[in-house]
C-alpha cells in the first residue's frame, strides 16, 4: 500500500472527514457494482454500499493498515452484508422477477437488452459460491489481476486460478443453456 | 469444449491476454465457450451509484464519523485555562514542541509547570543534564519570586526552593570529578547571576519603609548559611569560604567584615553603598518583573469573529501573519484548527499567535505550501484546483448527470461504433435508473452514447 493511501487511512481514523470522504470517493463504485451483481435490486445494492461504508467508518479506528489491503477489507464487508441480507429477507434473487425487467415497455429496445444481460449475468452469479462469485467479478468485472483477487480473497494466485477454471466451466454451461433457451423462447430456435 | 483443452494455468493466461488487449469482444470470436463466458462478463455493463444516492451515503457516513481526535473542547470562560493547562501536558509529550512557562504561584498554569518540571526531571538521566536542569529550575524560582515581588507579594519557599536546587546542583557536580568542564562553567556563571539577583531583591524588599521588610528579614538570616556555606556552584573567583564570606556578607551588612548571619539579621539596613556584589558582576541584570508565557497550544473550532488578522475562535483572539492567505478566504462560521503560541495575557485576555492554521472546513481547501487556497463558493463556475480534494464541488459539478449515463459507459467497449449502439448514453439506466421505472426520467434521454462513454473512461 503506497504511503499516501496510509496517509490518507490514518488521517481518516483520526476522524478526519475529507479522509474518509476520499476512501469513499475512491471505493464507491467499485464496491457498489460488487453488491449490485449480487443483490435483486438497484435500492437492495445501494443500501448496502451504505452499510459496508457505515461499517468501514466504525470499523477504521480498528483496522490495520500494516494487516490485510484497505481494498480487501471493504470486499471483506461486502460479502458479509451481502450474507446478511439474504439472512436478514430469507430470500434468492433467482426467485424473484428483478425491478429490472418490470415496466419495460417504455425503454428503448437496446436498454432492454442491456437490463436482459445484467439479469441474466446476476441469475448465474447466484448459483456460484460467495468466493466463486468474488472471483468472476473481481477478475472480469474489475479487471482485476490473479494476485490481487488473492490477496483480496486470502488465497495464492494458483488457488485464484484453479477456482476460476472451475467457475468459467460453469459459467459457460450456465450462460450457453440460458442462450439457448433465450433463442428457443424467441422462436428462433432453429438457428441453434 | 473438446476443441479448447484448458489447465487453470493455461486459461488464465489466455484470459490474461484477452483482458489486456483492446477490444475483449474480438476473443468471443473464437468460439472459446470459457473465454466466452470469461469475456461476457468483462463486457457486462458497469453501474455506478447515482451522484445522490453517492450524496446520500457520504452523508450518513460522516453522520457516523468518528470523532476527531483533535477535540473539540468547548471553551467555556470558567474552563479556559484549565483547558489550556491540559493541552500544554499534551503538547508536552511531543517531543518537537517547546514548552515555556512563565507562570508563578497562584496562576492557573502554574501546576502544570510544576509537573513539567517533574517530568524533566525523571528524564534527566545524567549528572550534567540533572546538574544544568536544577540550575534551571532555581532560576525559574528566582523569576517568579521576582515576579510576585511586583506584584506585592512574597514567597519565601520560591527563595529557599531556588538555593535548595542550586545546592544539588552544585553537590551533583562535586560528585563528578569528569563533569564536563565547559558546562560546569556555565553552571557556576548562572548559579552566581541567581545568587547575585536573588541578593538583589532581597535587599530591595527588605528596605525600611517596604511593607513586606518584615517578612523579608528573617529570610535573609535563613539562607545566610547557604550563601556562606561554599558549597554553591560559584565561580573559583568567589567560592573559597573565606572570601565569600567576606563577599556575602558585605551584601547584607553595612561593613565589609565578616559578620556572623544571626548577628546580620539585626544589623541589616542596607543602602546603595552596600551592594558590593554589584560591582563584582556589572553584567548582571535584575529580573524583569515582567512574565511572558510562551505556550504552544492547539485550537479547534468555529471562526465567531474576525478583525482585519485578528480571529476570535472560542473567546481566544488569534493573531494571524497578515498575508496569511487563509485571511482571504476565512469567514464567520468557519471551522479551522489553528497551532500557535500564547503570546500574550493581559488580565484574563489570552492573545495566541498563529503559527500555522488549517481550515478544518471541507469547503476550503488549503495547497501543501499554504500560499494558494481554493474555497467552494456554491457554483460550479469556480472550479477546485487540481490538488483541492473538493469532494462537494466535484460531486456537484464534475459529473453532474452520471446518474442517467454511468452503467454501461464504462464499458471498455463503449469507444467501438461496432459494438455499441448510439445509445449506449442510456447503459447507465441498466445499472442504476433503468431499473426503478423511471423511464422517462432517465431512460429515454435518447441522449448520446458516444459522448457519454467519452466522460465515463475513468474506470477503464
Amino acid at each position: 500500500m503506497s504511503s499516501n493511501i496510509e496517509r490518507i487511512i490514518r488521517q481518516a481514523q483520526q476522524g478526519k472527514s475529507e479522509a474518509i470522504s476520499t476512501l469513499y470517493e475512491m471505493h464507491a463504485d467499485a464496491i457498489y457494482r460488487y453488491i449490485f451483481y449480487r443483490v435483486p435490486t438497484t435500492e437492495d445494492a445501494e443500501d448496502l454500499t451504505a452499510e459496508v461504508f457505515l461499517r468501514m467508518v466504525e470499523g477504521l479506528p480498528q483496522y490495520n493498515y500494516k494487516g490485510i489491503p484497505f481494498e480487501a477489507w471493504l470486499y471483506r464487508i461486502s460479502a458479509a452484508r451481502i450474507a446478511d441480507f439474504y439472512r436478514r429477507t430469507k430470500r434468492r434473487p433467482q426467485t424473484e422477477l428483478s425491478d429490472m425487467l418490470r415496466d419495460q415497455e417504455a425503454l428503448p429496445e437496446e436498454q432492454i437488452q442491456q437490463n436482459e444481460e445484467i439479469e441474466t449475468l446476476r441469475q448465474a452469479l447466484q448459483q456460484f459460491s460467495d468466493e466463486e462469485q468474488t472471483i468472476l467479478i473481481l477478475r472480469f468485472l474489475e479487471r482485476k489481476s490473479h494476485k490481487e483477487v488473492g490477496s483480496i480473497l486470502g488465497k495464492t494466485a494458483n488457488a485464484v486460478k484453479a477456482a476460476q477454471h472451475r467457475a468459467l466451466i460453469q459459467l459457460a454451461a450456465i450462460l450457453g443453456s440460458e442462450e439457448k433457451a433465450r433463442h428457443y423462447l424467441r422462436g428462433d430456435h432453429d438457428e441453434v | 469444449m473438446t476443441k479448447f483443452k484448458h489447465t487453470p494455468d493455461s486459461l488464465a493466461d489466455k484470459l490474461d491476454q484477452a483482458l489486456t488487449q483492446g477490444d475483449p469482444q474480438q476473443h468471443a470470436s473464437e468460439g472459446d465457450p470459457l473465454v466466452d463466458a470469461a469475456m461476457r462478463m468483462a463486457n457486462a455493463p458497469k453501474p455506478q451509484l447515482s451522484a445522490d444516492a453517492k450524496a446520500r451515503i457520504l452523508e450518513q457516513i460522516q453522520q457516523h464519523a468518528p470523532a476527531p481526535t483533535v477535540h473539540r473542547y468547548n471553551f467555556q470562560p470558567l474552563l479556559r485555562w484549565a483547558v489550556a493547562a491540559a493541552i500544554i501536558l499534551v503538547l508536552l509529550l511531543v517531543p518537537t514542541a517547546q514548552v515555556t512557562l512563565a507562570s508563578v504561584p497562584g496562576d492557573v498554569l502554574y501546576p502544570a509547570k510544576k509537573l513539567i518540571e517533574t517530568i524533566e526531571t525523571t528524564l534527566a538521566t545524567t549528572p550534567e543534564t540533572q546538574a544544568a536542569l536544577l540550575v534551571q529550575h532555581a532560576q525559574r524560582r528566582s523569576d517568579e519570586a521576582a515576579v510576585l515581588f511586583g506584584r506585592g507579594q512574597w514567597n519565601a519557599d520560591l527563595i529557599r526552593a531556588a538555593y535548595e536546587n542550586m545546592g544539588q546542583a552544585a553537590s551533583i557536580v562535586s560528585m563528578k570529578p569528569s563533569f564536563d568542564s565547559n558546562l560546569k562553567n556555565s553552571l557556576q556563571l548562572q548559579t552566581l547571576a541567581i545568587n547575585s539577583a536573588m541578593n538583589n531583591l532581597l535587599i530591595v524588599a527588605s528596605q525600611p519603609g517596604q511593607p513586606l521588610a518584615a517578612t523579608v528579614v528573617p529570610l535573609i538570616s535563613e539562607i545566610a548559611p547557604t550563601q556562606n556555606s561554599g558549597m554553591l556552584l560559584l565561580p573559583s573567583t568567589v567560592t573559597p569560604s573565606r572570601t565569600l564570606t567576606e563577599t556575602a556578607s558585605p551584601a547584607f551588612t553595612e561593613t565589609p567584615t565578616a559578620v556572623p548571619a544571626t548577628e546580620t539579621t539585626a544589623t541589616l539596613a542596607p543602602s546603595s553603598t552596600a551592594l558590593p556584589t554589584a560591582t563584582q558582576l556589572p553584567t548582571i541584570m535584575p529580573p524583569t518583573p515582567t512574565a511572558t508565557i510562551i505556550v504552544n497550544l492547539i485550537i479547534e473550532g468555529p471562526v465567531e469573529a474576525i478583525n482585519g488578522n485578528i480571529v476570535t475562535i472560542y473567546g481566544f483572539d488569534v493573531t494571524f501573519d497578515p498575508n496569511d492567505p487563509i485571511l482571504l478566504v476565512l469567514q464567520v462560521g468557519d471551522w479551522i484548527l489553528v497551532n500557535g503560541n500564547i503570546a500574550e495575557t493581559v488580565d484574563s485576555t489570552v492573545t495566541i499567535t498563529s503559527v500555522e492554521a488549517e481550515s478544518a472546513d471541507s469547503n476550503i481547501a488549503i495547497s501543501e505550501d499554504g500560499a494558494t487556497i481554493w474555497r467552494d463558493s456554491g457554483s460550479c463556475g469556480n472550479p477546485p484546483p487540481p490538488w483541492a480534494p473538493a469532494h462537494g464541488w466535484r460531486a456537484r459539478c464534475e459529473n453532474p448527470g452520471s446518474s442517467a449515463s454511468n452503467a454501461g459507459n464504462n464499458n471498455p467497449g463503449n469507444g467501438n461504433a461496432g459494438n455499441n449502439n448510439p445509445n449506449n448514453g442510456n447503459n447507465g439506466n441498466n445499472g442504476k435508473n433503468g431499473n426503478n421505472g423511471n423511464n422517462g426520467k432517465n431512460g429515454n434521454n435518447g441522449n448520446n452514447g458516444r459522448g457519454n462513454g467519452a466522460a465515463n473512461d475513468d474506470d477503464d
